[in-house]
């Protein structure tokens, strides 16, 4: 539980406002993280401490239109934001994670919605000019069946917006959960994301996230291995620039035996543009013949750019095979000499180089066609020229 | 097409060619012989436009133009081509759209249409039937994964489909055997032309039992110290580099 703060009324910041009006009478008050919280080093408040006192607590409007996926992929895209057909629950704060943050808690506290999964479905994420939006969702994949889930932040221009979004997903005995993430929202908009992801017997999670957007963003992403034979394969991939900041802070837990889960992440970071991982794998006692990977690798484009990256391996059990590697490097010099010298000039080549880097990632989504659409959003400058095909 | 004049060139802090004369002339083919360290890969990748290559003295003239000048980009579209001694893996990118996007930027700064996907596919068969390669190599990431031979065939094949004026071959032969030495000498053969010259750069007098040369040059600390014709590489491969040594040291003083 975050430790309550005394919080006189005229002292209180107005992004602290926002999330403490969210709280049911009763609920102890709230503290806002700070750099010195080590999960929020690379993550100060500041700039959205300025924002907030612009946002005023937002009513659900549709602007599904803002979705790309949508049309590319053929789907029909539901609001995130308003989730109608959600059967609401109860909102409950007891037995919180000891992990959330302020920002959670008060998503906790808004009324959640829970969906059932079955085949594909996109939902889209688009707050709306000068407004605090927030949601609570659970998403279930029954036992036994397979679903996609795919969510899409994006928005119409000049949106100056924060959301603030709480998921979980439960993905139930024996069944799969295919989700694809997509973050291309605009440069004046700011995103807290915690996502929760309960795996039973057998499950198996495909979790694709792409980041692109926002100014500022940061997302929890918390996976529990629960049952034994589960299985869970993240991948991360942050194409950022200008003064973009994106937060990703992973945690794996390993819970009972047999479970594996396998984690890449790649970040490109151009500009100004800084990336933060912490990727944790938390392996409890009791989860013997644990198998977890988890890989980073990184690019910096630009002297000003910085990329913080922390694999972090926490094992109580026995018998297990844990593996993590990070690494940081720049655009590899040789490569772009070859490219050069076969006449493609240096902007190319350097585009060619980039995209490679991050498209290597995307085959770890199963469906081609979202594969493909992805691709594009990456500016794909890469039209494969297949020679069966002609 | 080429005047090299006086050509003093730095890497680093070491002086590594130090007075290089050459002419080539289209539809010649030089050999360029020579022991370790010699400078044979420096004027490769001199000529190519590769960074980290200090011009000290000395001048390069490529159709009347400077041609160090130019960007690599440039001389590529030029029609400058070097077969790679080590062909850079280029994990991610496809072959054929590394091809396709090379061709159209080379003409592009020429002020020619780009190539359209058809026809362009129409061009790689014509070539991969001239040069007896098998299309699975375009099917791939450039370079990743080939083995030694197709990484040089790789490369012998980007030259039948950049058709440049100049090819410099930078120990084109190194690491292949003699079947593999044999396909990419006749892939060499089949690309000579009147317009298209070669400078062949090589450690061994092997190659040049294949691609025979008009003119051999033996290249010794940093300067050509004998040229002659193809006989000179059988004499090298007979008494070997030795006889250099004495000949470089007799001209210092």
């Amino acid at each position: 539980m975050v430790k309550a703060a005394r919080c006189r009324r005229g002292n209180v910041s107005a992004l602290l406002q926002l999330l403490m009006d969210t709280l049911p009478a009763g609920v102890a008050p709230l503290q806002l993280p700070t750099t010195r919280h080590e999960n929020w080093r690379y993550s100060a408040l500041r700039s959205l401490e300025t924002a907030a006192s612009k946002w005023t607590r937002g009513t659900a409007q549709s602007a599904l239109s803002a979705s790309v996926l949508a049309p590319t992929l053929g789907l029909v895209p539901h609001d995130l934001l308003a989730a109608t057909g959600a059967k609401t629950q109860d909102c409950q704060l007891g037995g919180m994670h000891t992990t959330r943050s302020a920002f959670s808690i008060a998503a906790a506290a808004s009324p959640a919605g829970e969906i059932e999964l079955s085949g594909t479905q996109l939902f889209v994420c688009a707050p709306q000019p000068a407004q605090f939006s927030q949601r609570f969702i659970r998403f279930v994949v029954p036992a036994n069946s397979h679903a996609t889930l795919l969510i899409e932040h994006a928005n119409q221009q000049d949106t100056n917006g924060f959301t603030n979004l709480l998921l979980q997903l439960e993905v139930q005995a024996e069944a799969s959960l295919n989700v694809v993430h997509v973050q291309r929202a605009s440069d004046n908009v700011a995103i807290m994301q915690r996502t929760e992801a309960a795996l039973h017997s057998g499950a198996a999670l495909n979790c694709f996230e792409l980041q692109l957007g926002a100014s500022w963003s940061r997302h929890e992403i918390e996976i529990a291995l629960l049952a034994p034979g589960a299985f869970a394969q993240t991948s991360i991939l942050a194409q950022l620039a200008r003064r973009q900041h994106v937060d990703v802070q992973l945690c794996l837990r390993h819970l009972a035996a047999n479970c594996r889960s396998n984690t890449r992440a790649k970040a490109i970071a151009d500009a100004r543009a800084r990336f933060v991982l912490n990727g944790k794998i938390a392996v409890a006692v009791g989860a013997d013949g644990t198998d977890a990977q988890l890989q980073t690798n990184n690019l910096l484009l630009s002297e000003l750019a910085e990329i913080d990256v922390k694999p972090e391996l926490e094992i109580d059990a026995e018998e297990v095979s844990c593996s993590h590697g990070a690494t940081v490097g720049k655009l590899d010099e040789q490569a772009l000499f070859y490219l050069r010298a076969r006449g493609i000039d240096a902007a190319q080549a350097r585009a060619m180089l980039i995209h490679a880097f991050a498209a290597e990632l995307l085959t770890r989504i199963p469906d081609a066609a979202q594969q493909r659409a992805l691709a594009q959003l990456l500016n794909d400058p890469q039209q494969i020229t297949n020679l069966d095909s002609q | 097409m080429l005047t090299i004049e006086n050509l003093h060139v730095r890497v680093g802090e070491r002086d590594i060619l130090k007075g290089l004369n050459l002419q080539v002339n289209a539809g010649e083919v030089h050999a360029i012989m020579g022991p370790n360290g010699a400078g044979k890969s420096t004027l490769g990748y001199l000529l190519a436009g590769r960074e980290g290559y200090e011009l000290t003295q000395g001048s390069v003239r490529y159709f009347g133009k400077d041609l160090l000048a130019l960007e690599p980009d440039a001389r590529a579209a030029e029609g400058v081509f070097l077969a790679f001694q080590y062909p850079v893996e280029i994990p991610g990118v496809n072959n054929t759209y590394f091809l396709r996007a090379a061709l159209n930027a080379q003409r592009k700064y020429r002020g020619e249409a780009e190539i359209d996907a058809r026809a362009f596919l129409a061009l790689v068969r014509e070539k991969l039937n001239v040069l007896h390669i098998k299309d699975d190599l375009l099917q791939r990431a450039v370079n990743e994964g080939f083995s030694g031979g197709e990484k040089k065939r790789n490369e012998i094949f980007q030259l039948a489909m950049l058709e440049p004026k100049l090819a410099i071959l930078d120990e084109t032969d190194s690491g292949l055997d003699i079947d593999a030495l044999k396909r990419v000498a006749e892939g060499v053969n089949a690309l000579r032309s009147a317009d298209r010259a070669f400078i062949v750069i090589t450690h061994y007098q092997r190659l040049l039992d294949y691609i025979v040369p008009d003119q051999v040059h033996v290249l010794a600390d940093g300067k050509i110290v004998q040229s002659g014709d193809k006989d000179l590489a059988r004499k090298l491969e007979d008494e070997g580099y030795a006889w250099l040594k004495q000949r470089v040291v007799a001209e210092a003083t």
